[in-house]
């Protein structure tokens, strides 16, 4: 891709405003104090909600978020598209139900043994994928998440993999003082994918205003000129891909110790489109974008689906959302209000609406 | 040996359908740099319509205005969805026509529900004859004999033709054959149109030989973007290599190692992908 | 510091670069390289830069033969060069794209770089909203980080006027000798490289005509003839 198409990307959409505002320090302060104050009243949501149907569907929609901020910060910071993600999300689960059905290990252990493979997988894959060109990367990661999906389906490897049906995983002992019956609790599990979450969200906060973040997009603006600078360009982007990996991961993960379930719906590259879709409704260059796009999908989905009409809506959303709106939402509503309240800086790139989630 | 020629023939039967199937993909690749991830659901839209257009007329007739209809449809992609677009990032384009993929795919289910359907392949091919003594579907010879005339005459056109010079030229290098004048928006739309058109007529191919279920785009999708992928950007001449690769990988591995047989393609897309990422024919038609 | 030995460059059958000889043993002069189009003065960038391997022939820097050496080490062990097509960072500011070249180079002195190509009052600004002069001279300042010993300069008066060009000049000339660099500069501007450079190469054809002080140069009958006419 020329740099001209890049810019017009609607996944590429750089991060535009991440940049120290001089002077920040007090500005910054009181954003802070205020989402703190929102994962705190984030926490009680279950007292809220009292319906068990619609308390599941949030947490849905914050693992689904998950996956959005995962492919999303890739695709901002390093201009490719993990078309693939989903491997990154059925694979822990299955490697979680493989090591829970085979192994008398604690879940703790099951959980490591689920990461560490992971990411081992990712480093691998990334090692091999992260030079590619977008496209090819893109179908490269496709590729392997779809041999995956027919991999665990193969009658041969149904033993390991339960085939067609699937695993159903029993936890034996409870983990992070959860039981299992705790873990499906919707109420009780909101509070561990909210703390996740918002975990995820610090990570990927910090990752994108570090220098490592700034490397990246530099790479992602002009490679060549950072290889004239004496920078590597192989092995940030590696980087990235494992810990969009890792992020997807923990998704799974907390995906399946809820569910109790390892299937391979898991792996269906429609899970990928959701995921996509849910990048693009939200935006991908802010953070809140990919959460909010996840949890907006999930609510709209079901509304959907209740109809039949699961697919309409999301092909919808992507045609949608592609064509008119390039920001996603998140950018629509942002250049919609810094039109209603005029440039408040006279140099126009100190936008601080943008340091901040 | 018989067996042999069995598979061989099967290879070659499915090489037909993905070959004429392919190319389409191929050439909107090639000339507008965009992974059409809905041309397996104008495939899909292809068999529905030929299977309506043979349910009122015949096999026959369904094979021939079945692909005019897709090529409404392709003039319709070109003007509301290719041109004003024209200028995004193939990634944007690609998702965009997954979206669209989608969309059929519903409007499909609406249509015509969600059971399999087949259509009835027409009188004359629907016996078997003797193949070096064992019954073969004489169908499936058709398809056959159909892929590699298609393949000639699209590799005629391409050569001997105007048209298909210009295509060949702006598959190449674009910016180059625009400003030697060549007019490349109408380029576009014939491609396009060609593009749903071959896509509409295999639908309707595939109709006697495999089923046609709402499930079908998306199952040959990931087929037709490995074989496009392997076979080069824009080289037709390599979407039809690799499509006989592909037809063969897939009958002989389901004999030879039937458990993995199923991610032979994708080990195959891989390998290409990282050793040779300009594809078989790479840049050539 | 920097001797070319023999070195040759073939795109195909054509030969960009033919036998060419050239030394760079003095710190914080300035030597031009000017020629007529397709002379190979930016094959020659490309080449002493890393970003073409040579055909034939010898790079020595500082001692060290380094036409294996990729072009991240080059400009870690003190080569930087900038560029004819600006190539710059869009999406950071300029500060930001400053700093973290020169911070990756373990130079954390750049105050007197953005004083000295007066970036000043951009430095906060996204690199790809200002001016294509600022830009040049981010071009320049991304070469210049890092304590360089040696600096390619591509162009780096490209698409300026005559007094954005002169003032640049004035800039790079007195930031290189003060802190001891020495510069290749390729540049069209006939006038500009004889002012500032204290030995002007002229290439023709992917060969040397001549290296020699400007005023040799000049004068030279097969260099009038080639490339200035009555110009100079």
């Amino acid at each position: 891709m020329t740099s001209g198409e890049l810019q017009s990307s609607a996944l590429m959409r750089p991060a535009s405003g991440i940049t120290k505002a001089p002077g920040g320090r007090i500005r910054r302060g009181w954003p802070f104090a205020a989402l703190l104050l929102i994962f705190v009243a984030g926490l009680f949501v279950p007292a809220v909600v009292h319906s068990p149907f619609y308390q599941g569907l949030a947490n849905d929609g914050l693992i689904l978020g998950m996956l959005a901020l995962a492919t999303g910060f890739l695709m901002s910071q390093c201009n490719l598209v993990m078309f693939g993600v989903v491997m990154f999300y059925g694979g822990p689960a299955y490697l979680f139900a493989i090591a829970n059905t085979n192994f008398d290990w604690s879940t703790g252990a099951d959980v490591f043994a689920a990461c560490f493979g992971t990411l081992v997988g990712a480093a691998a894959i990334g090692a091999a994928f992260v030079r590619a060109k977008p496209l090819p990367f893109a179908m490269l990661t496709l590729a392997v998440s779809q041999m995956l999906r027919q991999a665990v389906v193969i009658t041969d490897f149904r033993p390991v993999t339960g085939g067609e049906d699937g695993l159903v995983i029993d936890l034996r002992d409870s983990f992070l003082g959860l039981t299992q019956a705790d873990l499906s609790t919707p109420s009780k599990f909101w509070v561990v994918v909210w703390i996740a979450t918002a975990l995820v969200l610090v990570v990927v906060w910090a990752v994108v205003h570090s220098r490592f973040g700034r490397i990246l997009r530099g790479i992602r603006d002009n490679e060549e000129r950072m290889r004239f600078s004496g920078i590597g360009t192989y092995w940030p982007r590696l980087a990235a891909f494992v810990l969009a990996a890792g992020i997807a991961s923990l998704a799974g993960i907390l995906h399946v110790l809820n569910s109790a379930f390892a299937s391979p719906e898991l792996l269906d590259f429609s899970l990928a489109g959701n995921v996509i879709a849910s990048v693009l409704i939200g935006g991908s260059a802010g953070l809140l974008g990919p959460v909010a796009g996840g949890v907006a999908f999930t609510l709209g989905l079901d509304q959907f689906a209740a109809s039949g009409h699961l697919q309409l809506f999301t092909g919808v959303a992507l045609v949608g959302i592609i064509a008119a709106l390039p920001n996603g939402v998140e950018g629509f509503v942002r250049a919609a209000l810094k039109r209603m309240t005029g440039n408040r800086t006279t140099r126009p790139n100190t936008d601080d609406a943008h340091a901040d989630p | 040996m018989q067996l042999a020629f069995v598979q061989i023939a099967n290879a070659l039967a499915l090489a037909s359908l993905l070959t004429i199937l392919a190319s389409g993909l191929a050439l909107i690749y090639g000339l507008r740099d965009v992974m059409n991830f809905g041309h397996g659901a104008l495939y899909m839209l292809g068999a529905y319509i030929g299977y309506s257009a043979a349910a009122i007329t015949n096999f026959w007739v369904a094979l021939l205005v079945t692909p005019v209809a897709m090529a409404a449809i392709g003039f319709a992609l070109e003007y509301l969805v290719f041109r004003p677009l024209h200028r995004r990032s193939p990634i944007d384009l690609a998702l965009l026509t997954f979206g669209l993929s989608l969309i059929i795919g519903q409007a499909i289910v609406y249509i015509y529900g969600g059971t399999a359907r087949t259509i009835d392949a027409p009188a004359a091919l629907s016996g078997s004859i003797r193949l070096l003594g064992a019954p073969y579907p004489l169908y499936r010879l058709f398809l056959i004999v159909f892929g590699i005339g298609a393949c000639l005459l699209l590799a005629a056109c391409l050569r001997w033709t105007r048209s298909g010079m210009y295509i060949r030229a702006v598959s190449l290098h674009p910016d180059v054959a625009r400003m030697m004048g060549v007019n490349t928006d109408r380029l576009s739309l014939l491609v396009v149109c060609l593009s749903t058109a071959t896509a509409g007529a295999a639908g309707v191919l595939a109709g006697p030989y495999l089923s046609i279920d709402p499930g079908m785009g998306q199952a040959i999708l990931i087929s037709c973007l490995i074989i496009v992928v392997v076979g080069g950007v824009g080289s037709i001449g390599g979407a039809v290599a690799a499509s006989v690769l592909y037809g063969f990988i897939q009958v002989v591995g389901s004999v030879v190692f039937p458990a993995a047989a199923v991610l032979a393609p994708y080990v195959l897309l891989i390998v290409v992908l990282m050793w040779r990422p300009q594809g078989l024919g790479g840049g050539r038609i | 510091m920097l001797i070319l030995e023999d070195l040759g460059v073939s795109y195909g059958n054509l030969r960009a670069l033919d036998s060419v000889n050239l030394r760079l043993s003095e710190e914080g002069r300035i030597h031009g390289v000017i020629g007529p189009n397709g002379a190979g003065k930016s094959t020659l960038m490309d080449v002493v830069s890393g970003r073409h391997r040579p055909g034939s022939g010898r790079i020595v820097w500082r001692g060290q033969d380094i036409g294996a050496k990729s072009v991240e080490w080059r400009r870690r062990h003190g080569m930087s060069r900038s560029f004819q097509r600006t190539s710059i960072f869009s999406t950071l500011t300029v500060l930001e794209q400053i700093e973290m070249v020169s911070s990756s180079l373990g130079d954390n002195d750049i105050a007197e770089i953005l004083d000295a190509l007066e970036l000043n009052h951009v430095c906060n600004r996204r690199a790809d909203t200002i001016a294509y002069g600022d830009q040049r001279r981010v071009d320049v300042a991304l070469a210049l980080v890092g304590k360089p010993k040696l600096i390619l300069l591509d162009e780096p008066a490209a698409g300026l006027s005559t007094g954005e060009t002169t003032a640049l000049f004035e800039h790079i000339a007195a930031l290189v000798r003060r802190r001891g660099i020495t510069a290749m500069i390729v540049e069209h501007d006939v006038a500009a490289v004889f002012r500032f450079c204290d030995v002007i190469t002229v290439l023709d054809l992917g060969r040397v005509i001549v290296t020699d002080a400007p005023s040799v140069v000049r004068a030279d009958p097969r260099v009038i003839s080639a490339y200035l006419g009555s110009a100079a």
